[in-house]
């Protein structure tokens, strides 16, 4: 079942290449059944999942690469994807971002064809790096994600997208090239356990628990091997670390983002940011931080303090934008380094905060970037001063938006007040509960909120208010139907998980308590 | 008695390298072809019957239960060499069967008897274990290579062809001088033999050094690897890429393989007091420096084509860094990708040269927009040439980089590590390259011109070799661990 969500939109895709490109209304027809379809198979999936334990559930795994190699023995990896209390929220809340994303995609115009092909690709490439359980085949939907999103953006942007989506592509290769290190390096000091020789693997459950290391091998907790001061292990998180953190992003290796943003077209700006920087949160939580706890317990003060950083500068920096779209990358910056800020907490809230997190921004930064298209698609026109006074023309539009800027700032009742507030009673706890956060970063976090609501207001208050006004004058018409479904499905969603969060929690909570409860075991170790 | 047990081995070898032979027979059919009919399309498709008929007598000859010893120990044979014997055999059916006869002027069937020896040199090197067949046999794969390169007969090709000879002479030069040295002083010319480990172990001869480094100066020359590749650029310019397409993969593939071959003998069972495996790590990480590098300011797509062909021998020289028995059928999956993404790509390049007059990178803008099949099979060769899933070159490059890490886990050689970080990161800077011509391609805009279909040969190879790599990345076992 699980298979048939991450493979129907490639399938698709492959049939619509035979489709003659005129008929432009297949494409979009069928782009948004398999979006349907895949929302349905996700209700089947919760239905499936049992949330009383942490294990991967609604496993499926076949053999891949099968390679006998005489003296080494083999080398394998497994076609092997399942979900467990962090994915499965993830992935649910992807199928219902690609039917939006689809919807926005409504008014392409050129390539038709191409743009929904290359859409339903980059479905599949997501949706397999939320459920794989084997590194490397997260590694290959993780990197083949790369290529439609270097097309869609270079394609179908804006005036810079040549420059835009070449800096994505470098940038994001050049961390995934480091996950790649790591991956190799795990691969060849971990053994499997049932195996008769010492054979390797890439299972994730594998890796991460240290009584498969190979004794003597490089990232063997117990090597004395140093390089630079730091141990192989050392090297190995902090690899890992600025691999994921340049797709979450996390300051300083966020400048691909504000850039591939601007010049996105609307509905790969939704991808990006509801998907493409979960992927990067999860990886980071999945991979950096279960894999290698005791390095991400002794590095907690220095992600904490990037963190924060992150949170400060991005709200700094959406303040002085003056493209809204701009605008709304940056506080993505912001709110992302929340999700930092829960995991290196290593508490139950903390862990438990970023993955709410992570699913409430999903939703929101959706709803944020329709907010920033409807505007474009009428004036072709972002900057935030050629505007003022809109309420009167789009009295819809604005009380959505208002809903959206109020829910994205973390007011309470929406979804990303839960998130933000179950991070940061992580952080305040941390310094009791294992005294890795100091108490000063979720003070300084907290006041951040201000910097954020700042921005959102006096955005409201600059183009919504006051007497109307639009740069060339043109007359703007107020939301179309599919305009006001989008928004107001995602800002039921958004309300929906902030009154009651409860049923999303009790997904979360028994992977949340797992890791935090391997992070203090590291710590305990340190 | 002596005669007849030499006459006898001979006779029993022959049978073994009857592919060769067929080769060699047809090479002299197509030249008296040539003497009494000019036509093109005989020529090719004599060409295509000696290319099959080598291909089904090598294939004939599996399985092969064990290594065997040909003519007293002057070529031996093995799994790898007899596979590796099969990537080249199958490659050139390729490249004959897409060979456009126009190309080849007014001699066809000399063309054809020029690339047929190409491909016989490389057959036999694969295979060489005596110092005097390996010069035989790059030889044979250099000389009809520089005349390939002047086969256009313009000032340019001329040029091209001198330098190549030039650099070419030379690299020989170095490889016979080192050669006779390393006869002086391991009483042999076979290298696998004992006595040579006699000779030379643990020999503090500096000559012996110099001697070995000489040596592989004629291998790396043929597999255009720092520091013997500033023929590449000129000679790839000059030439068509049907041509190219045999340069960048036989010559290289043979080459590389023999190399590996090479350094392993220097090694003398770890009784060498040079570290060979360092020295080639050395190479390895020069070679893609100068590659990748040097492609990055490249405009014109042939120049381009030549570095990334550098940087593609970089890689080859990594995996020979495994040495061992593993390490060889790293090299060997590597090649066999690297063979199919190669011919891939020049292909396509040149249907886009031959409809388009494609010669720079700006040549290219938005001819994807139009034509997208041709434009999509190209992309795909390049994503494989970088090494992105979900193409063979991923699992390619992931097979030989997690190979160098188990090794040097194993011996903790740094040169080995630094050869690990270096090579992954320098697909990055490859992928920014390769992506410059798709990226003209489908992101620049340009309104002229009109859409042409693929030639039906070039669509069936093209789609053939796109899904081949698609096939052997989802089910790698297809080409390894047979």
């Amino acid at each position: 079942m699980l298979s048939a969500l991450i493979f129907l939109p490639v399938i698709a895709a492959m049939f619509l290449l035979f489709v003659p490109s005129r008929v432009t209304s297949v494409f979009k027809a069928i782009s948004l059944i398999v979006a349907v379809l895949q929302i349905i198979i996700s209700i089947l999936l919760i239905n499936n999942f049992n949330t009383q334990i942490s294990e991967y559930q609604l496993v499926e795994r076949a053999s891949w690469i099968h390679l006998n190699l005489g003296s080494w023995g083999n080398f394998n990896a497994w076609y092997w994807v399942g979900l467990d209390g962090m994915s499965l929220p993830l992935v649910v809340m992807s199928s219902v971002v690609m039917v939006i994303a689809t919807l926005s995609a409504w008014q392409i115009q050129q390539h038709v064809k191409g743009f929904f092909v290359l859409l339903l690709v980059l479905n599949t490439a997501i949706m397999g790096s939320f459920a794989a359980l084997d590194a490397l085949l997260f590694f290959v939907f993780f990197e083949f994600m790369l290529i439609p999103m270097y097309f869609l953006i270079g394609i179908w942007g804006g005036p810079k997208r040549e420059y835009a989506s070449v800096k994505f592509f470098l940038y994001t290769l050049l961390g995934s090239v480091f996950i790649l290190i790591v991956f190799i390096a795990l691969y060849a000091s971990v053994k499997n356990p049932g195996s008769k020789s010492a054979e390797h693997t890439f299972a994730i459950s594998q890796l991460s628990n240290p009584d498969n290391i190979i004794s003597g091998s490089a990232l063997d907790p117990n090597s004395t091997d140093t390089f630079a001061g730091w141990s192989w292990r050392t090297w190995a998180f902090l690899l890992l670390f600025i691999g994921f953190a340049i797709k979450l992003p996390v300051v300083p290796f966020h400048t691909w983002l504000p850039d591939a943003h601007v010049e996105a077209p609307t509905s790969v700006s939704i991808i990006l940011a509801a998907l493409l920087l979960k992927v990067g949160g999860y990886g980071l939580i999945r991979f950096a931080f279960g894999i290698f706890p005791d390095e991400a317990a002794s590095f907690s003060l220095f992600i904490g303090m990037l963190a924060l950083i992150s949170i400060i500068y991005g709200a700094l920096n959406a303040m002085a934008s003056q493209d809204l779209k701009r605008l709304i990358a940056y506080s993505s910056v912001s709110h992302m380094g929340f999700v930092l800020l829960g995991a290196a907490s290593a508490t139950i809230e903390g862990i438990g905060g970023a993955v709410y997190q992570m699913v409430s921004h999903g939703i929101i930064s959706a709803m944020l970037f329709t907010i920033a298209g409807v505007l474009y698609d009428r004036t072709h026109n972002r900057i935030i001063s050629s505007y003022s006074g809109l309420f009167s023309a789009m009295p819809k539009y604005t009380a959505l938006v208002l809903i959206g800027f109020f829910a994205a700032m973390g007011m309470p009742g929406f979804s990303a007040f839960i998130g933000e507030v179950m991070v940061l009673f992580g952080a305040f706890g941390s310094h009791k509960v294992n005294g890795l956060i100091p108490v000063w970063i979720p003070v300084a976090a907290t006041l951040s909120i201000i910097l954020t609501a700042g921005y959102y207001i006096w955005t409201i208050q600059r183009m919504f208010f006051g007497k109307l006004f639009v740069a060339g004058n043109q007359v703007l018409s107020d939301l179309s139907a599919r305009e006001m479904f989008i928004l107001i499905a995602l800002a039921i969603l958004t309300f929906w998980l902030g009154i009651y969060p409860q049923p999303l929690l009790n997904f979360i909570n028994p992977f949340a308590t797992k890791l935090a409860e391997a992070m203090a075991a590291a710590n305990i170790n340190l | 008695m002596e005669t007849n047990l030499k006459l006898e081995i001979t006779l029993q070898s022959l049978g073994f390298i009857s592919p060769e032979i067929a080769l060699s027979v047809g090479i002299l059919v197509l030249l008296i072809t040539g003497l009494i009919s000019k036509k093109q399309s005989l020529a090719k498709v004599l060409a295509l019957l000696i290319c099959s008929l080598n291909l089904i007598l090598l294939i004939s000859n599996w399985p092969l239960n064990q290594s065997v010893n040909l003519f007293n120990g002057m070529l031996t044979l093995d799994v790898l060499n007899f596979l590796l014997r099969v990537t080249i055999a199958s490659t050139a059916l390729i490249i004959v069967f897409i060979t456009q006869v126009e190309t080849v002027h007014k001699y066809p069937s000399e063309y054809f008897a020029l690339v047929l020896s190409i491909v016989l040199g490389g057959q036999m090197l694969v295979m060489s274990n005596h110092m005097a067949m390996v010069i035989i046999s790059l030889e044979l794969m250099s000389i009809p290579a520089y005349v390939l390169t002047g086969f256009a007969f313009t000032k340019e090709s001329a040029e091209a062809s001198m330098k190549y000879f030039i650099y070419g002479s030379v690299a020989t030069a170095f490889l016979i001088f080192g050669m006779s040295w390393l006869y002086g002083l391991g009483k042999g010319l076979e290298l696998s033999a004992p006595t040579f480990i006699d000779q030379l172990g643990y020999n503090n001869n500096p000559i012996l050094l110099a001697a070995c480094l000489f040596v592989l100066a004629g291998l790396l020359f043929k597999m255009a690897a720092t520091p013997f590749h500033f023929w590449a650029p000129d000679v790839y310019q000059a030439t068509p890429y049907t041509v190219l397409a045999l340069f960048s993969t036989i010559p290289k593939i043979a080459a590389g393989a023999l190399l590996m071959k090479t350094i392993h003998w220097f090694s003398l069972n770890g009784q060498s007091r040079y570290d060979w495996q360092t020295i080639a790590c050395a190479l390895s990480i020069l070679t893609l420096a100068v590659g990748n590098f040097s492609a990055l300011w490249q405009k014109n797509v042939k120049r381009l084509m030549a570095y990334s062909s550098i940087g593609q021998a970089g890689f080859l020289l990594a995996a020979t860094t495994i040495q061992t028995e593993l390490g060889s059928q790293f090299f060997l999956f590597y090649a066999v990708v690297l063979a199919i993404s190669t011919v891939l790509v020049f292909v396509m390049l040149e249907f886009y040269q031959s409809q388009f007059n494609a010669k720079t990178l700006a040549d290219f803008a938005g001819l994807g927009k139009r034509n997208s099949l041709p434009a999509i099979l190209l992309t795909v060769g390049l994503l494989s040439l970088t090494g992105l899933p979900i193409t063979a070159g991923f699992t390619a490059k992931l097979l030989v980089f997690s190979g160098i890490l188990e090794v040097w886990q194993g011996s903790d050689k740094p040169a080995l590590l630094v050869l690990f970080v270096f090579g992954l990161i320098n697909t990055v800077v490859s992928l920014y390259y390769y992506f410059r011509i798709p990226y003209y391609m489908f992101l620049k805009d340009n309104e002229k011109g009109n859409s042409v279909p693929l030639k039906w040969a070039e669509l069936l190879i093209g789609i053939m070799l796109a899904l081949g790599l698609v096939i052997i990345f989802v089910w790698p076992a297809l080409i390894m661990g047979v």
